[in-house]
Formats: structure tokens, C-alpha cells, sequence
């Protein structure tokens, strides 16, 4: 029997309403279609504080961050990126940053230094700072900066990784008593101590990460990532405090964005047809975001592996969903209704990266998608990149990938060159820009899919040239590529259609 | 190899040519020839602005017969002078930074300005640049004409300098970079793989937005916030 989260749609069915980039499509789905929506995530506590204190009091594996803490230590914060869930006022970090500045008050700790460890990713501008942590942290601690991947001055070697490359991390991290990481997740399946070291890692070292995961065998992206910290031999000290933030929560102006379409009230049923009329104003969709306070469900502290795997397996319970069997064809919308990656989301390079990447990704057992089988991904894939933040993306887009190289290939070659660019580093490094190698990395989370999948086709872009170079084809309509989808099949297509990909996880069994 | 090719002023530095002569103008012998120097050039400022709409090269060659009748060792004293109490405190804080990485990623660094050589010599120095194309000032028996040698480097004239380096060093230009502040620089911009633009003007940064050009702002150090 389905779980209720899949709804296996009948002749009578409403058309589904799924995000493409900034607009809802709506589509008609046959019969037998399934199609899946996030399950309501577990309520978060209005007491954040309180659920923070108690972590810190009675952490896993580790003893509690009074005892570790003492007069004269030096005590370095890591905030981990991505920025997800959004730094809405009130963001979760900023008050679990909070709780531990407390502790370390109480304990005369004065030496203590915040880190946002963003890795190659644009480091944030001091507004968006200033919201993620709040004024009093910002009034109590001094010391706050990016993390600046490219400061050579300030790395260290750590370690080396299986092919005898240096490990390389910033000298306040090996020079600290304690490290105490800081990360949030509403759903995502990764695990939060590896995105923290990655955002500490020097360019070269991070390179030197890529080149290692680059030698495992073509598709085989969902394979565990290298896992770093068995590599730095307990050279870091590392407390790690991980908060699980309500995914969907109920009380949310856009909730009728995640329901069943059949089941939405005639209210409901108004807001959703307004929203199809047309894009949703950027600015009214971030007061909305803004207006929703995102709570915490759980926290867990202590010992970094552990927090790790019960921050995981926390993800998995709140928004994971058992799918019995695989599909023909999976449907995957790109955009988000809410929160911050709204601009971030929406140039053609991170949109391949979430549709085909990350969603695709998000799956335990199998992935939903038959092997051969056809990935449909809705957006625009508008041949469009924000200049200030997004030139290193437009020029991999536009100068690398018409070179059609094997993606190892790509990467040995323009390691010392695009990835090496000084123009694009120094707009990294000063102009709140990306890195050379984020680009790299956003258009590798689809290799999985681009190998695996018999093909992937868009529907809704306003161009062929940008969704070509990714090596995907490209539909007027949902029915044109499920008719292609189609093509030398003897039986019925089995469709999978997920409704809010950055909000669910599939247990697929066959 | 290839090589970085950097415009100086408002580019490295903050300051433009017109500050430099200004203090050369207002560090005279006496009192009064600094007046009367300073006169005589304010006298020429209309036409300088006139040859800065129509020509860059006009404009310096203009503004540079100011230093008619200079002797050359007072030149060599006074661009020192100029470098250390104009050009250095105007570095921005970036510069130093973007030339290490344009180094580290195997560069050859090469400074190109309608600055006069004999003072942009110290910064090529301070900088460890490789090398320098700027202005030099004619002289005939030791005292300046007020002339500049041809090739007057300005516009895109520039840009043929550039090329003319490139093709003797043995770079390939499509894997060299430039660096400009000034719309006036598009031709030297242009001719090279990596064109980069460091606190345009507004023309300039049109014109780098829409061409996907880097945009940089050197007066921000990169390990602050």
C-alpha cells in the first residue's frame, strides 16, 4: 500500500501545479500516474533556546560545552553553508550561535572567533551576515569573517588525502582548544560534518578533494562522499551542534503550495490559480519567506561523526518517504516557492545542478528513476546569469562546456587555468562573486543523472543552445516529452511526479 | 606563458595623470614659478578637456609639455619624489593580492600606462612587476622638450603595444589577461582572452555587464568580511 505522501492519480484528478524556475506550470498527468508530496514534517518547538541549552547539557559521545570549555582557551565558531534553511529573520543559527557564546560567558572565554565556512561559494555580504547571526552576536563577538579559501597566507597542511595530497585548513582552526561547528537542515540527506570541513578547505586543497572523487568509476556520483575527517587524525578538536528545522510547516502563507490539489479548499484553490497567472513578484515571495519563522524539531550535539549520522537519519524520519518501485519517467520541478535561493536559484547552471543533481540524488535504495530511463526537469534554463555574483558560471557555461569534454578530462585540464583564473578569484575574494570552482561543482551534481538516465528532457525552456550544452533535449509541453519518453516502450509509462523535490527524500524498494 | 598586462591609474592605483603633475607643478623652485606654472597649465585645462573628449593621446600630450624645459636629473628627483608622496600611499589594497595570484598562476606581470615611465619605474619595483610600457618625455641635451616619444601609449594605441609585446614574448593572447578602469582601454580589453574591468566607469562597466566581463574593486583587502 502507498504511503499518504503518494498519490497514485485517477481519470478525475486535478492538473498538478509544479514550479518551473519562478513560475507554476500546470500539467495534467494521466491516470496511474504518482505523484509525490512532502509529508508534514515533525512540529518544531517555539523554545529554540531551551532545545539548544538541553543539546549543549547532554551531548552524544562528547561531554557536555561547559566542561570543554575553560578561562583563556581560544574557541573558534564555524558557521556551515549552504545557506539552507533561509536567513529569515530569526534564522536558527543565529541562536544556536547564541546559546554557546552563553556557555562560553559563563566559562570567561574571551578569545573567540566566528568563521562562516562558505568553502568556494560566494561569501556572504555583510547584510546577509548581519541577518544570519543577528546584532547581538555581532555586538559580542568582533571577530567575524568569511571564510576565504583563496588567503594562502592562512592555510596549514592537516593531512593528506589517499593519494598524498595535502589537506590544507585555516591556522585559527588547528590553532583553536575547541571548534564548535553550527549547521541546520531542513531535509538534506548530506552529512552536516562533511559540508563543514569542505567550507574550511583551502582552493588547492579542495581541488586536490575533487581530483581524489574525480578517480572513482564515470556515474558513480552516489557513491559516499570522501569523508574527511578520519583524514585529519584528530588534528581538529570539533564539537558539532545540528539543528533539524520544521520542514513544512503548517502554518505557512504558501502551505497550499505543498498540498494535494485534490484536496485544497476553495480558498486554497484561488491563492494557487492567482500564482499560475503569472511569475510571483520576487519581492512579495521574499516578504513571504520573510514572514515565516522557520522552528526547530531537533538538536543534536556532541561528538561530530554522531551528530552527523543522527542529523542524517533525523532528515531521513522528517521528510523521507517509501516509494514501492521504480518509474519510466520522473518529473522533477525546479524552483523553490520560499527562501533565500530565489535569485541563487535561478541561473541555468544551479537549476541542472538542483533538478538533475541534488533532487535526483535525494533517494535510499534506488534511485526513483528506472536505469535508461527519462528524467523530465521543468524550467526555464534562461540563458541568464547575475553579473556580480555569477561571471565564473556564465563563463563555464559559455567557454568550457562547448569543449564536450569527459568531466575528468575537463577538470585536469582547466585545473591551473579556469579553476586558477586571478580575475575571477580576486571577484571572489572582494566581490561577494563565486569561485571558479563552485561552477565545477554545480554542473558535476548531474553527472550521475546524465549517465544514468536514458535521457533528460526539459519542458518550459525559453531556449535550446543552454539546455544542449548541459546534454539535455529539450519539450515545448509535458505531453511532447512523455510522448518521447514513450518511444519504444510496448507497455504503459509508469510516471513519478515529485511535487516540492527540495522537501522530500525517497525510500525507493523495489 | 602568459601575461597579465595591468592599466595603472584608477586601476592599481587610485590616483589619474593629472595629480602627479600637479604636484610636480606645485613643488617649483620658488613660490612664484609654481604660480606661474600652475597658471600657464590652467590656462591649457580647456583644451586638455577638449582633447579627452576626442582623444586620450591628445589629452596627455597636452598636459605633458607642462614639463618643457625641465632638466632631466630634476625630472628623476621629482618622480621619485612623485611616487613616494602620490602613487604609493594610493595603491589599493587589493593590488598587491591580484598580482601574487596573477604570479602564482604563472604570469608574467606587465604594467602599461600613459603615466611617465620615471615614476611608474618605482612602482613597477614595488610591485615586482616584470615589465613597463608608460610615457616617456623627449629630451634634447638634457632638458625635456615637453614631447612625448612616440608610440604615445593611450587608447588603442595600447592595444598595438600590448599585441606587439605579446607576439615578442611568445604569449598567446587569448590566454593573456587585462586589466582597465577606463572605457578608453576597451581596445587594449579587447584584444586579449581575459578581459577584466577594476572599478569602471560607467561606460565601462556597461559594457563589461554585458559581455560577462569580470568586475573587480580593489580598494576591499579579500580576507576582510
Amino acid at each position: 500500500m502507498n504511503h499518504p505522501s503518494v498519490v497514485t492519480l485517477g481519470a478525475e484528478s486535478a492538473p498538478r501545479s509544479l514550479m518551473a524556475g519562478s513560475r507554476l506550470l500546470r500539467v495534467k498527468l494521466p491516470p496511474g500516474a504518482r505523484c509525490i508530496y512532502p509529508k508534514p514534517s515533525r512540529a518544531g518547538f517555539a523554545d529554540t533556546e531551551g532545545l539548544v541549552g538541553a543539546a549543549l547539557r547532554s551531548p552524544l559521545g562528547s561531554e557536555p560545552l561547559r566542561a570543554r570549555l575553560r578561562p583563556g582557551m581560544k574557541l573558534t565558531i564555524v558557521i556551515s553553508a549552504p545557506l539552507s534553511p533561509s536567513p529569515s529573520p530569526g534564522d536558527v543559527r543565529g541562536k544556536m550561535v547564541e546559546s554557546v557564546l552563553g556557555v562560553a560567558r559563563e566559562r570567561h572565554v574571551d578569545d573567540i572567533e566566528i568563521i562562516i565556512a562558505g568553502g568556494v561559494e560566494r561569501k556572504l555580504p555583510p547584510s546577509l551576515v548581519q541577518t544570519l547571526l543577528g546584532a547581538r552576536v555581532l555586538g559580542e563577538v568582533r571577530r567575524v569573517r568569511n571564510h576565504d579559501a583563496e588567503d594562502r597566507e592562512q592555510f596549514v597542511p592537516c593531512g593528506e588525502l589517499p593519494d598524498g595530497a595535502p589537506l590544507e585548513l585555516p591556522r585559527r582552526i588547528l590553532e583553536s582548544d575547541l571548534v564548535v561547528g553550527v549547521s541546520a537542515r531542513s531535509s538534506s540527506p548530506l552529512r552536516p560534518l562533511e559540508g563543514l570541513l569542505r567550507g574550511l578547505l583551502s582552493a588547492s586543497a579542495m581541488k586536490a578533494v575533487t581530483s581524489a572523487e574525480l578517480a572513482r568509476p564515470e556515474g558513480a556520483c552516489d557513491a559516499p562522499e570522501l569523508r574527511l575527517f578520519p583524514l585529519l587524525e584528530g588534528r581538529v578538536p570539533l564539537f558539532l551542534l545540528d539543528a533539524l528545522v520544521e520542514a513544512t510547516p503548517e502554518s505557512s502563507s504558501l502551505s497550499f503550495l505543498y498540498k494535494n490539489e485534490d484536496e485544497l479548499s476553495e480558498s486554497e484553490k484561488r491563492a494557487l490559480r492567482v500564482c499560475e497567472l503569472g511569475s510571483v513578484p520576487g519581492m512579495l515571495r521574499r516578504l513571504l519567506a520573510r514572514s515565516e519563522r522557520a522552528r526547530v524539531a531537533l538538536v543534536y550535539a556532541g561528538d561530530p561523526e554522531l551528530v552527523s549520522e543522527r542529523a542524517v537519519q533525523g532528515a531521513w524520519e522528517q521528510v523521507g518517504v517509501p516509494v514501492l518501485g521504480q518509474a519510466d519517467v520522473l518529473i522533477v520541478p525546479v524552483g523553490t516557492p520560499t527562501g533565500i535561493g530565489l535569485g541563487e536559484g535561478t541561473d541555468p547552471l544551479t537549476a541542472q545542478g538542483l533538478g538533475a543533481g541534488e533532487f535526483f540524488c535525494r533517494f535510499r535504495g534506488h534511485p526513483l528513476l528506472r536505469p535508461s530511463g527519462t528524467l523530465i526537469l521543468l524550467h526555464p534554463l534562461s540563458d541568464r546569469f547575475p553579473h556580480q555574483k555569477q561571471t565564473a558560471s556564465e563563463a563555464f557555461v559559455h567557454e568550457l562546456l562547448p569543449r564536450r569534454l569527459p568531466l575528468g578530462t575537463l577538470f585536469a585540464r582547466e585545473k591551473e587555468r579556469f579553476f586558477s583564473d586571478p580575475a575571477l578569484i580576486q571577484m571572489y575574494r572582494t566581490g561577494f562573486a563565486f569561485h571558479p570552482l563552485h561552477s565545477f561543482t554545480r554542473y558535476r551534481a548531474s553527472e550521475m543523472a546524465r549517465h544514468y538516465a536514458g535521457r533528460i528532457i526539459v519542458v518550459g525552456a525559453d531556449n535550446e543552445s543552454v539546455p544542449a550544452l548541459f546534454g539535455f533535449e529539450t519539450a515545448r509541453t509535458l505531453d511532447e516529452a512523455l510522448y518521447r519518453a514513450s518511444d519504444g516502450l510496448s507497455r504503459k509509462l509508469e510516471i513519478c511526479c515529485l511535487k516540492e523535490p527540495s522537501l522530500l527524500l525517497s525510500e525507493v524498494s523495489l | 606563458m602568459a601575461a597579465s598586462y595591468f592599466d595603472v591609474d584608477g586601476t592599481l592605483v587610485q590616483t589619474n595623470l593629472i595629480r602627479p603633475t600637479l604636484y610636480y607643478l606645485l613643488n617649483q623652485p620658488t613660490p612664484l614659478a609654481s604660480a606661474r606654472k600652475f597658471l600657464r597649465a590652467l590656462l591649457k585645462a580647456p583644451q586638455m578637456a577638449l582633447g579627452e573628449l576626442q582623444d586620450r593621446r591628445v589629452f596627455n600630450e597636452i598636459l605633458y609639455t607642462v614639463y618643457e624645459g625641465v632638466s632631466e636629473d630634476r625630472l628623476l628627483v621629482l618622480a621619485r619624489e612623485v611616487y613616494e608622496r602620490v602613487v604609493r600611499p594610493s595603491i589599493f589594497p587589493g593590488t598587491r593580492e591580484l598580482i601574487a595570484k596573477a604570479r602564482e598562476a604563472g604570469h608574467q606581470i606587465v604594467l602599461i600606462s600613459g603615466e611617465l615611465e620615471c615614476i611608474l619605474v618605482h612602482l613597477k619595483e614595488e610591485l615586482g612587476a616584470d615589465e613597463l610600457i608608460a610615457n616617456r618625455i623627449e629630451m634634447k641635451d638634457g632638458i625635456s622638450t615637453g614631447k612625448i616619444m612616440r608610440p604615445v601609449v593611450a587608447g588603442p594605441t595600447k592595444a598595438a603595444l600590448l599585441r606587439r609585446h605579446a607576439r615578442a614574448a611568445g604569449h598567446d593572447l587569448e590566454e593573456c589577461f587585462a586589466y582597465s578602469d577606463s572605457f578608453s582601454d576597451v581596445p587594449m580589453l579587447s584584444v586579449v582572452g581575459h578581459p577584466t574591468a577594476v572599478h569602471p566607469d560607467r561606460k565601462l562597466r556597461l559594457l563589461a555587464t554585458t559581455y560577462g566581463w569580470p568586475l573587480l574593486d580593489l580598494e576591499r583587502a579579500g580576507a576582510r568580511l
